[in-house]
Parts: C-alpha cells; structure tokens; sequence
C-alpha cells in the first residue's frame, strides 16, 4: 500500500506579522518562525498508523513551498516516512487549486491507494487543497476525518466530523482522498535513531517551474489588517491593579 | 427561466439547517435588497415539504432535489446534482454555508465547471471591478482580498457572518416558484452509513452562568486547576476549552467550545489563553460578557473581548483567585 502525505510549512500565527504596504502574502521570516500545519500532523500520524499495523505500507512525504519547506520534509522522515518530495515554487500566495495541482502531478506518477492531507492550512484556511486534488486525479474523497479503517474488498471506512458535535461514518473505495482533522490520534515525536537515519535520506526536489501550472482562478489583491478594531476596554497598570479593576467590574456587573 | 445566484442549503435527514438562512441574507446584500433572481437549492431524500415551507416563507424560488442517497451529507454525490441543477438555471455565483463538506462540493464543483472557489468568506465588496470577498487568514489576525477571475465563481460563507433573514411577515402571499427535480441515474461511490451525535456526558457548559475556558495558551494539563479554582468562585460555573485543549486530552470533548463543540452563551465567558479563531468564536457569539487573557496584545480575541487583560494567565489567575478570597472571605 502506498500512501501520499500532503504537509505544508506554515508561519508560527502566535508571532507578531507584520505587513508592509501592498504585500499580497505573509512577509518572509526566519527559519524559526516556520513549523509544520498541525491538520498536516495529524494526517502523518494517520499514515504512520496504518504503517505500524499493516506489512508492506510505504508513505511519500510531500510539501509544495520554497527551499525552507525541505524543513518539514525532513521532520516527516524522521517520524517514519520512506520517501520525501520537495516540489520547489517560491510563488506565494499559491492559490489552493495551484497548489493541489503540482500535487496531482507527483500523485498521477506514482499510483497511490490512499493521499492524505490535513482538514485545513493555518495559515491560508481554505481547506480546498485535499478534496481539489480528489477532484483533479477523480478520486473519492472524505473531508475532516478522525479515523481511518482499512474495510474488506479494497475499501476504507471513515469518521467524518461534522459542525455540531456530529460525525459521520462513510465507506469510500481505494484508492481515495482523505483529509484529517485533528483530535482522532496524537502525533509522535521522531525517536533518536530515526532522525539520524532521516538526515542520510535524500529528499527529491521536483521544481514546480518544470510543470504545467493551473491557470489562474481568482486574483489576491493586498492583505490588511482585520477591520474589527478592539471594542473592549484594556485594562491598565501593574498585575495587581489589573486583577482589583477586574474584581470591581465582575463585582459590579453582579457576577461575583 | 434563469438566476444569478444559487444557493445551496444544508440538510441531514431532511432536516434544513438553521444558519442555512443566513446565505439567504448574503445574497440579499449582493443583490442590494432585491432576491428575486435568487434560487434556493434544497437537497435531501423527502424534503418537499420543507420545500414548500421554505418556499411560502421565503417568497424565493426553490429547487426541490430529491435522491435516496441525500439522507446524509454526500458532497461527491452533492456536486453533480448541483451541476445538473446549474446547466438548467445557469448561476454565475454559486453559495454555501462554510462547512468541511460544503468545502469539498465546492471544490470539485470548481473542477468540474472551471469556477473560482474561495472558501470561508465573511464580506464583500462590489465596485467597478466586480466582486471582492473578505477572508480571513493566518488564524484571523489578517484579511484576505480575493476577487474571482472566472466567469462562474463559488463561495462558502463563514457561519454567523451575516444573520438570519427577518420571517417575512405572515399573508404576504407570495409563494416562491417550486421546481421538483430528481436525478435517479445519479449515483456516488462514496456511501454514508449513519450521522451519530456526541452523546458524552459531562461538562454542562450550556446550563452555567460563567465558562471559564482553556486555551493552548494553559501549555500543560497541570495548569487547568488555575482555572478550576477560579470557577469554584463563581455560583454556576464550568470549565470549557478550545479544541487544541480536548486534542490533547488535557479535557474532555464535551467542554469543547466553536463550531465542532458546543455553542453556548453564558453571562461571563472568560477566554484564558485563546486565540480567538473563528472556529471558536461561531462557538460563543452569544456570550453577554467576554474577558480575555492572554500575552499577545493582537490576539484575535481582543477583537470581541469586553475586558482586555494582556498578561500571563500563569501569574494573573491565581492571583486574581487570591485577590478574590482577600476581599470576600472575610464578610
Ligand atoms: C474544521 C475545523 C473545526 C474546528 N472547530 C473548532 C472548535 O469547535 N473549537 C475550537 O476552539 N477550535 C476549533 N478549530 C481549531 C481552530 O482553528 C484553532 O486552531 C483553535 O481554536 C485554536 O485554539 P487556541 O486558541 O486554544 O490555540 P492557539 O490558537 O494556539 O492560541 C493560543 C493562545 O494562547 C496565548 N498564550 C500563550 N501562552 C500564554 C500565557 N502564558 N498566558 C496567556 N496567553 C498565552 C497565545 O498568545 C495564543 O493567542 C477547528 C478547526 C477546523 C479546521
């Protein structure tokens, strides 16, 4: 079984991101702003599970993105994958039908039963790039799931999440398009010897400038800042005053 | 008979999602006001009576799609029904409720028709140049601008972006157009085979007057009993988290707040540690009074917070606890 894992590089949203005029996608930072979409994570977990439990699963690590993207390839190596793929495109934005579409041209060279893709990117939030990719290579697809069960007769058995606390139990045919949601496993850490093995590997670099690209669909025009400005009232001076001003205002509002 | 827009609804065992209205109030704001080139999209297994409800209510026209295979949510099977639905009535904007599943209908719908698809759309704007759709990236703290390039454009529209459409008022008399369509030769390979609710018991998040929650930003379960004292200060309150919390474990799913947990609207929400993705604020949008704490002065949160607190919820909720018992124990 050959499974294809979809892992994007994102920038760390917990840091200050700051704009300059006109800039159309979020400003190049240092290496350590960078670190793997966590729904990214989650999915090679996925894969590494079913790795851990069936003989014979061989898993590609893939990630589109420039040169500092080869990071997150490397850290799936170390967490068990065989194979890694840097599909080298400094253009950013990339819109998720770009994106999915250099993807389809890995995927259509190397048959994969099972591609796999986290629910969402946290930095673009478009959750488009694992049911396009289903769409261009016609492949079923099921979206957010917390678990996956390989099924008699070539077919696999899925917990969809839904909004609203529901989930949704599906049974797609193989091979298949799988986006993960978080929560359904924990992602493990890369033992010692694994990330020595995973620094000898080779990673592939394929560049996506030797590729047919999708025409454009949509054009991004300059980012801003959100126009919700703070309502609230910030409360001021030391730590102590802040937790008496606090006090007085729950107290005030009769909720203590 | 042809419309500009086409709406798509959402329904799980024939039962029309609520905020499924909302898109009817986002295509009311397209069109200026004016709806009457709007169509209503209702798929389902037996939904004609929902239909001729909607239809009545509403004023708008409606496309009844009946399919066996609708009873639970089916985007693959989803998509070509709307396609078929399209090549008869031939929208140029096509909108969904943002769902994962309305995600991927609109995905392989915008393969299949050669369409621009942009997800998670909370406003726009029309000007000379067409539209623009405003979205939010980077876990909310930007805004995306993006404006379609295709002649046919798909959009998912963030739950609670615009508000459910006023009940028209009773015998105005004017029943929306009803079209029945049904396309048994249609079929999917994907096969849902039942919807299950959460049914863990547990935190009674929706009964408590205040919600103190979790957010990543605790950093380890050993600090959730900061704010499990807190709460034990307050007559009616619980302890809730964001999903990265009940991810790890550190609580269980049934204090999850946001869209995939429960939606609650308690008098005093009280956000520690909490980014303020849209994901959990569609979770507590009817909190009469929100605090928030955390280190990052442009959390996203702040943005809908009443009481600011930009500190280190480690030294500040004990010592807001202690202060607390200083002032009151003693009366
Ligand atoms: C389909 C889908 C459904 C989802 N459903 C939900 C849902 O129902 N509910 C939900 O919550 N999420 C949901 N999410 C996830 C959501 O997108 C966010 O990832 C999540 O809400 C972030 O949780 P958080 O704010 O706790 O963590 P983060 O975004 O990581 O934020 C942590 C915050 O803590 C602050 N912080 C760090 N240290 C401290 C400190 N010492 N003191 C004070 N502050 C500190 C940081 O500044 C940061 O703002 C969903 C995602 C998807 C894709």
């Amino acid at each position: 079984m050959k499974i294809l894992v979809c892992i994007k590089q994102v920038i760390d949203t917990d840091r200050p991101l700051a704009l300059s005029p006109g800039e159309r996608w979020l400003p190049e930072s240092g290496d350590a702003c960078y670190r793997m979409n966590s729904y990214d994570e989650y999915a090679l977990e996925e894969a590494l599970l079913l790795k851990d439990c069936i003989p014979g699963v061989e898993i590609h690590a893939l990630s589109v993105g420039p040169e500092r993207a080869t990071r997150v390839v490397r850290q799936a190596l170390s967490k068990g994958a065989d194979q890694g793929i840097h599909l080298r495109c400094d253009k950013a934005p990339l819109s998720a039908l770009e994106t999915a579409y250099y993807i389809t041209h890995y995927a259509r060279s190397q048959d994969f039963d099972l591609v796999l893709a986290g629910v969402m990117s946290e930095d673009a939030m478009q959750c488009q790039v694992g049911p396009l990719l289903a769409a261009l290579l016609s492949l079923p697809c099921a979206v957010s799931v917390t678990a996956v069960v390989l099924a008699d007769g070539g077919r696999i058995t899925v917990c969809s999440e839904l909004e609203g606390m529901l989930t949704e139990k599906i049974v797609l045919p193989l091979p298949a398009v799988v986006t993960v949601q978080s929560g359904g496993n924990i992602p493990r850490y890369p033992s010692l010897s694994n990330i020595m093995r995973a620094k000898e590997k080779t990673i592939r670099t394929i560049d996506a400038g030797d590729m047919a690209a999708a025409a454009p669909s949509e054009e991004f025009l300059p980012l801003a800042y959100p126009t919700a400005a703070i309502k609230g009232t910030i409360l001021t001076g030391t730590r102590d005053e802040k937790a008496e001003q606090l006090l007085d205002i729950l107290h005030g509002r009769s909720l203590l | 008979m042809t419309y500009d827009t086409l709406l798509v609804l959402d329904t799980i065992e024939d039962r029309l999602s609520t905020q499924s209205r909302e898109l009817i109030t986002f295509a009311a704001a397209i069109g200026c006001g004016d709806n009457s080139r709007t169509l209503l999209f209702l798929p389902g297994n037996n939904v004609e009576a929902v239909g001729r409800a909607l239809a009545e209510e509403t004023g708008l026209a409606i496309v009844i799609c009946r399919h066996e295979q609708l009873v639970y949510p089916n985007p693959d099977l989803l998509r070509l029904l709307i396609q078929e639905t399209m090549a008869e009535f031939a929208p140029k904007l096509v909108c969904f409720l943002h769902t994962m599943r309305n995600c991927q209908t609109a995905s392989a719908l915008a393969v299949a028709i050669g369409a621009s698809s942009i997800t998670a759309v909370e406003s726009f704007i029309a000007d000379e140049h067409g539209m623009t759709f405003q979205r939010s990236i980077a876990n909310g703290k930007l805004r995306q601008n993006v404006r379609p390039t295709t002649t046919t454009t798909i959009v998912t529209v963030l739950v609670g972006a615009f508000s459910l459409p006023d009940k028209a008022p009773s015998g105005r008399g004017l029943t929306g157009q009803l079209y029945r369509r049904n396309y048994p030769h249609i079929a999917s390979s994907c096969m849902p085979l039942e919807v299950c609710r959460e049914t863990e018991s547990g935190a009674r998040l929706e009964d408590a007057d205040v919600v103190i929650a979790a957010g990543r930003g605790i950093g380890r379960q050993e600090k959730l009993p900061l704010l499990k004292d807190l709460a034990s200060l307050f007559p009616n309150a619980a302890v809730g988290a964001s999903r990265p919390v009940c991810d790890r474990k550190w609580l269980p799913f049934s204090h999850q707040v946001g869209v995939t947990g429960k939606t609650i609207a308690p008098r005093l929400y009280m956000a520690c540690g909490i980014s303020g993705s849209p994901q959990h604020l569609a979770g507590i949008k009817g909190a009469h009074c929100i605090v928030a704490i955390n280190t990052d002065p442009h959390a996203v949160i702040f943005s809908v917070a009443d009481y600011i607190v930009i500190d280190d919820l480690n030294a500040f909720l004990p010592l807001l606890a202690h202060k607390y018992r200083e002032r009151f124990d003693h009366e």
